[in-house]
């Protein structure tokens, strides 16, 4: 077997195509500097120095970035996606696509699945100006009027937990509970099979459109990630945990061992490896967590003159 | 504007049960998926008059029986029937097709899998379906590959092909040009950066667009293209687009909005459908809809045998003819 | 300032550019004395016929796009300088129009197969070219019209009436009714182009085809004889982009042209090097000839060869820069500032043995004594110490080595041996020194320098812009602050950048049509011979990079097509004039490879014009067919030849 070293393209290659990458897609926003800066992070702990590296860069020229103007394009698939099925389930004939649309369109209504501030809300914004659609579409939950909508729909970036531990579960379960005669469906950019189907199981239909499943798991036996690299996913994987540990003990692979990497251009899910993200204990990240403040509520404000 | 709810439909066994075919045309192929959609059928007890493989002297040459080309001849279908004819000349099985006109002007159901074969030949035959045959609808299929073959896993060192390149319009989209107007290039990115380079210098367009499959089939698809063909995506001058790898309709789509924003420059415009199949048969559909558009592809000396691994997700998509000028 | 910054050398192609951006980018090869075959008047005036020959990327297109009408049109309308001037009196005073004709490759070779014989496509090609070539001359003469430039009388009542007679379209009264009628006939083509794959038919334009000169010598006589504004000297003037793209037959219908071409209709033919697929003409047993029917120019010999090209190297760098908003603010438009101007050959060997600067007295160590060793060291400079070690191994004693050298560092130049050691070290072998550290300390030569770039381009512009693109690219990626606060790149970054594109030209060999494998292999071969004798440690043959073959001699038909191949797409280039093999040798071809492979195989970039790699028909062959040919044989042939050292006199191509 050949080791890391011997396998794995160089550094510089990866480097380069690193480069690149921040070029086309990342929009120049990482740079070489960042990289050793990262890259410093790893100091040989579980294996040499340069094997380290070598797996680290692997991972980052591996990492999916979807930057503003992929996310403005996915909400605008969304809701291609949401009209297409509409369009079926409501059985339209051809000449009646337009009047149709119309009626669809004016018995639903838009919701950011979460609290506001959270990023539900941020693609909500966005699906709103790429649709063009009217304002009057989109509500908070509390003015759902039963007697005029017949679809509710809540929009999310990522929805990756299954079962009554995900926030999706949780909110979506009641008001399916509240309105059982309503379509409660949800929009959101990416999701795995496994809330998919748990969501179903509610009586929540899910449009999403990007379905992860076991491939984009980094370290499962059919990783994308890995697929010529079969015989390193243990080693890669112990290397990950080790120093996913230094940052997150309780989900040192992401949250619910997510072991996914990808991020966007303005937050990475906690469900993303956390050498990525992670800044406990003067770790540097590559790309930034922006972590929701569950616990201090009183604030905290450094500036002298307010 | 003519407005239709397009069918495309992820094949599971519940869906290609209900299927039932006269005719099925696949191409021969040593890669897994090119016989996936068959072996599916054959599960499911799929009705099917007649198979037609095109068989391709290029693929077949050099090979012996125990090569994967011939797993075909294991699924259990007796009605298969070969066409011979060239990969580098898709008007090579015109014949072999017009001996069988009388059967395929009566066929109702006619079904079409383009994993494994060329885009210009899968376009020359949707064409001559269309015009010579007047077929009013085909199903097409559709196969993921699990994975495609980067050496070392370096993206930007997949080759889909060896030797020379000759730029080629596809017989039978040659559009038609008005020597005046603007020529634009739209190019869907695929993962060889050799072709995108070769095509815009050959097409010299005063403008290029690129278009990008994403959603992707999977995640980090949608970069390979872009870093593979980081000499042209990388200029701030050129315009990324996006349209979805899996669904030729929003292709089609995306090409007809492209049309209309530029109908006062009335371009000359040229597209080079480098990406998925599916993105393909959105451009196909688009170019017979609108046949002064003119569809370019780069033609290799010779394609490298295997280029994917496995087998992913199949789809099918119904193709109306029929609505298509 | 990060918003303003862009690499000012990516996109911009002259397919794709606008008559503006041409006028915007153009840098005149004339203002640098570029070419000796043609001057700037010859475009319009020079009753030959001209054909460019270059590589890709040498700037063909720019050069025939810039003499185009539209071109000329927007350059006339900038500069007129009186309302009462009109802008046929510019044209007049140019003496001629220039119609840029480019056919795309797809449509060319569309015009073949599907069941149809060549006799006929070559019919079908013709009556298209004719139209193509007709529209260019009705849309120049439209817009002439369209500002009152012509007469109108003239125009209305004898031009278009007897071009619409040609044309068998009596109907037409105005020149967009023409224009329309050309149009509706090339859609005629391509809908039968279009629809012959699937259905066997014949070619019947509605109202009659078109022969050879029809409308191509016949729309500028009846300009001549119709319109008194064309009555003088204003000649038409072809520009065909893309020879080498014409399939043969179709080469014979414009060869044919050539031939006949009238005195007032010339043509200026762009093609890559080795374009010409025949020299023959429709009629088979008559052909073309340089001299009688055209003379030709060769851009990448004219750009080999001149002093001047660095300096249009930093022109054209110069508008690049100048578009990018921080650079334009900042007054850096100077190409040298980023890259340096030359290479610094003592710093880099000084940063090369930092870390063991014995090294190299460690590799002769069992030709020195210890005592010599002593004598010669000079740790400020490692390459005058392998020089002095040279020196010493060819029998000159170690205290006179020290002597010549301590007085080159004073600056004392009486004496025959400080002159030679001053001749040996400058002139002569200070960049082989370099490499030979280089292989000594097991590192890769850098490349860096606008100089550097300048030659690894090798006389195509594309290739420069290329270099400096990546160069860009990486200065941007691994140190942002230092490209846009200290305008500088450093030389890692720029060798990187060299090393990157030189390895992807290397790659690109296998996609040449035909003999793209046999090409590759002959690249890699000759590259791995050259470098050995770079990494000879008597340095007996400094710098060896070309090789002297006969193509025309070699056996098989199949490699002489080769080679050519090679030429065509400038993987080969031949030197511009023959010259001795080696000195004393009988004159042959000399060959180099393009020097933008130097850093695949870690090769000087520079011709010194002194020993030629022999090779014989079979060894072409060989390395063409062979993989990792041992460069043992070609090494011999070192020390076959009498060692002499000094035979190389000052033989750079320039500096």
């Amino acid at each position: 077997m050949k080791s890391i070293l011997q396998d794995f393209p160089s550094i510089l290659e990866m480097k380069k195509l690193i480069m690149h990458t921040s070029a086309t897609i990342w929009k120049h926003e990482i740079t070489e500097k960042e990289i050793d800066r990262w890259l410093d992070n790893f100091t040989g702990e579980v294996l040499s120095l340069d094997e380290e590296k070598i797996l680290a860069l692997w991972l980052l020229s591996n990492f999916v970035y979807y930057n503003e103007d992929e996310v403005i394009h996915l909400c605008r698939v969304l809701m291609r996606d949401f009209i297409h099925k509409m369009l079926i389930d409501t059985n339209v004939q051809r000449d009646e696509i337009d009047n149709n649309l119309s009626r669809i369109i004016s018995k639903t209504r838009f919701l950011a699945l979460g609290e506001p501030s959270e990023s539900g809300g941020y693609i909500l914004y966005y699906f709103r100006q790429v649709n063009d659609l009217h304002i009057s579409y989109f509500i908070f939950p509390h003015k759902i009027d039963p007697d005029s909508i017949d679809n509710i729909v809540y929009i999310d970036d990522v929805t990756l937990t299954a079962g009554p531990g995900g926030q999706a579960h949780r909110k979506l379960k009641k008001i399916k509970s509240k309105y059982p005669n309503k379509k409660i469906i949800l929009l959101t950019l990416i999701a795995n099979e496994d809330s998919i189907a748990e969501l179903k199981r509610i009586g929540v239909e899910v449009i999403t459109t990007i379905t992860l499943d076991e491939r984009n798991k980094c370290f499962c036996v059919n990783s994308c990630i890995f697929h010529a690299y079969q015989n390193h996913i243990e080693t890669c994987n112990k290397f990950a945990l080790h120093y996913g540990n230094k940052i997150d003990s309780k989900w040192p692979l992401g949250y619910e061992h997510g072991e996914y990497t990808f991020g966007f251009f303005y937050n990475t899910p906690d469900n993303t490896l956390p050498i990525f993200w992670g800044t406990n204990d003067g770790w540097s990240p590559i790309f930034k967590r922006y972590d929701k403040n569950y616990e201090r509520k009183s604030l905290v404000m450094h500036e002298r003159f307010l | 504007m003519k407005k239709f709810i397009y069918e495309m439909e992820l094949v599971s066994a519940e869906v290609i049960k209900k299927d039932s075919f006269d005719i099925f045309l696949l191409a021969g192929g040593s890669d897994y998926r090119a016989y996936e959609i068959l072996r599916i059928m054959k599960s499911e007890d799929v009705s099917i008059n007649k198979i037609l493989l095109f068989a391709f002297q290029e693929r077949i040459q050099g090979i012996d029986t125990s090569d994967a080309y011939y797993n075909y001849l294991k699924i259990g279908f007796s009605n298969i029937l070969p066409i011979h004819c060239s990969i580098k000349e898709p008007n090579s099985c015109l014949d072999g097709l017009i001996s069988l006109e009388s059967e395929i002007l009566t066929a109702k159901k006619i079904a079409l899998d383009i994993s494994c074969f060329t885009k210009p030949f899968f376009f020359y035959l949707i064409k001559l379906f269309k015009e010579r045959f007047k077929i009013h609808r085909i199903t097409v299929f559709y196969t993921e590959p699990q994975s495609y073959l980067f050496p070392r896993g370096i993206f930007s060192s997949y080759r889909s092909s060896t030797g020379p390149l000759t730029i080629l319009e596809i017989p039978g989209f040659t559009g038609y040009e008005a020597r005046g107007d603007k020529r634009v290039l739209v190019i869907l990115l695929g993962f060889d950066g050799d072709l995108s380079k070769e095509i815009n210098e050959d097409i010299s367009p005063s403008e290029t667009l690129v278009v990008n499959g994403f959603p992707s089939y999977a995640p980090k698809f949608k970069d390979i293209s872009l870093i593979a063909n980081e000499k042209l995506t990388s200029d701030k001058d050129v315009q990324i687009i996006f349209s979805k790898a899996n669904n030729p309709f929003d292709v089609f789509n995306l090409l007809e909005s492209i049309k209309n924003k530029k109908h006062n420059d009335r371009p000359f415009i040229n597209i080079a459908p480098l990406g998925t199949k599916p993105m393909a048969l959105g451009v196909c559909l688009f170019a017979l809809y609108y046949p002064e558009v003119r569809v370019v592809y780069p033609l290799p000396e010779t394609y490298e045998k295997i280029t994917t691994d496995n087998c992913w997700n199949s789809w099918r998509y119904l193709i109306p003819l029929n609505e298509l000028r | 300032m990060n918003d303003s910054y862009r690499n000012p050398f990516s996109g911009i192609n002259a397919g794709t550019l606008d008559d503006q951006a041409i006028l915007d980018y153009w840098c005149s090869p004339f203002a640098y004395r570029l070419f000796s075959e043609i001057k700037e008047t010859d475009i319009y005036e020079d009753p030959n016929n001209i054909v460019l020959l270059g590589g890709r990327s040498t700037g063909k297109t720019m050069f025939l796009r810039y003499w185009s009408f539209p071109v000329q049109l927007k350059l006339a309308n900038q500069n007129k300088d009186s309302k009462s001037r009109k802008i046929i009196d510019y044209f007049k005073e140019k003496k001629g129009l220039g119609f840029y004709i480019r056919i795309d490759g797809p449509i060319l070779r569309s015009f073949n197969g599907s069941g149809i014989d060549s006799a006929k496509w070559n019919s079908i090609f013709t009556h298209y070219f004719e139209l193509i070539v007709g529209r260019n001359y009705i849309e120049a003469i439209k817009k002439f019209y369209e500002s009152d430039e012509l007469n109108m009388v003239e125009v209305e009542n004898h031009f278009i009436p007897e071009v619409k007679t040609i044309l068998n379209a009596p109907q037409i009264v105005s020149l967009d009714e023409l224009l329309k009628e050309f149009d509706s006939r090339i859609k005629e083509v391509d809908l039968f182009r279009g629809n012959v794959p699937f259905f066997k038919t014949d070619f019947i334009p509605s109202k009659g085809g078109f022969a050879s000169q029809s409308l191509s010598f016949g729309i500028p006589k009846i300009a001549k004889k119709t319109i008194s504004e064309f009555k003088e000297s204003i000649n038409f003037i072809l520009l065909i982009d893309e020879y080498e793209n014409y399939l043969e037959p179709q080469q014979r219908v414009i060869n044919t042209l050539l031939r006949f071409s009238k005195n007032e209709i010339r043509f200026r033919i762009g093609m890559r090097l080795e374009g010409f697929r025949t020299f023959n003409m429709i009629s088979e047993d008559d052909f073309i000839k340089e001299g009688r029917e055209y003379r030709k120019a060769v851009f990448e010999d004219v750009l080999i060869k001149s002093k001047e090209y660095h300096n249009f190297l930093k022109e054209v760098s110069k508008k690049r820069l100048e578009s990018v908003k921080i650079f334009k603010e900042k007054g850096k438009s100077d190409i040298t500032e980023f890259l340096s101007k030359s290479e610094d050959l003592e710093k880099e060997a000084l940063e090369l043995v930092a870390k063991n600067p014995e090294k190299h007295f460690s590799h002769f160590k069992k030709s020195l004594k210890d005592s010599d060793i002593d004598a010669i060291k000079f740790k400020e400079n490692p390459l005058l110490e392998l020089l002095n070690i040279l020196w010493v191994l060819r029998g000159i004693p170690a205290n006179e080595v020290k002597a010549a050298m301590e007085d080159y560092l004073k600056g004392n130049t009486t004496g025959e041996k400080v002159k030679k050691y001053h001749m040996d070290y400058v002139d002569k072998y200070k960049l082989s020194l370099m490499f030979l550290l280089c292989s000594i300390y097991r590192k890769h030569k850098k490349y860096y320098s606008f100089n550097t770039f300048s030659f690894l381009s090798s006389g195509i512009v594309g290739n420069f812009i290329e270099l400096c693109r990546r160069a860009f690219q990486y200065a941007e990626f691994e140190n942002k602050d230092l490209l846009i606060k200290e305008w500088k790149i450093p030389k890692e970054q720029q060798t990187k950048a060299a090393l990157d594109f030189s390895e992807a030209e290397l790659q690109q060999i296998n996609r040449i049509e035909s003999y793209g494998g046999f090409i590759h292999k002959f690249i890699n071969n000759i590259g791995n011979i050259f470098r050995d004798f770079h990494k000879d440690d008597k340095i007996r043959y400094p710098e060896t990079n070309q090789f002297s073959t006969d193509i025309d001699n070699l056996t098989d038909q199949k490699f002489t097509d080769a080679m050519r191949a090679a030429i065509k797409w400038s993987v080969v280039q031949k030197k511009p004039t023959i010259q001795q093999p080696s000195p004393g040798k009988h004159l042959k071809d000399i060959y180099t490879i393009n020097r933008i492979y130097s850093p695949s195989f870690q090769i000087s970039y520079r011709t010194r014009g002194g020993y030629s790699v022999k090779l014989t028909a079979s060894d072409i062959v060989k390395l063409m067919t062979e993989e990792n040919v041992s460069s043992k044989n070609y090494l011999k042939q070192i020390s076959d030849e009498s060692e002499n050292p000094n035979t190389s006199l000052n033989l750079f191509d320039y500096i």
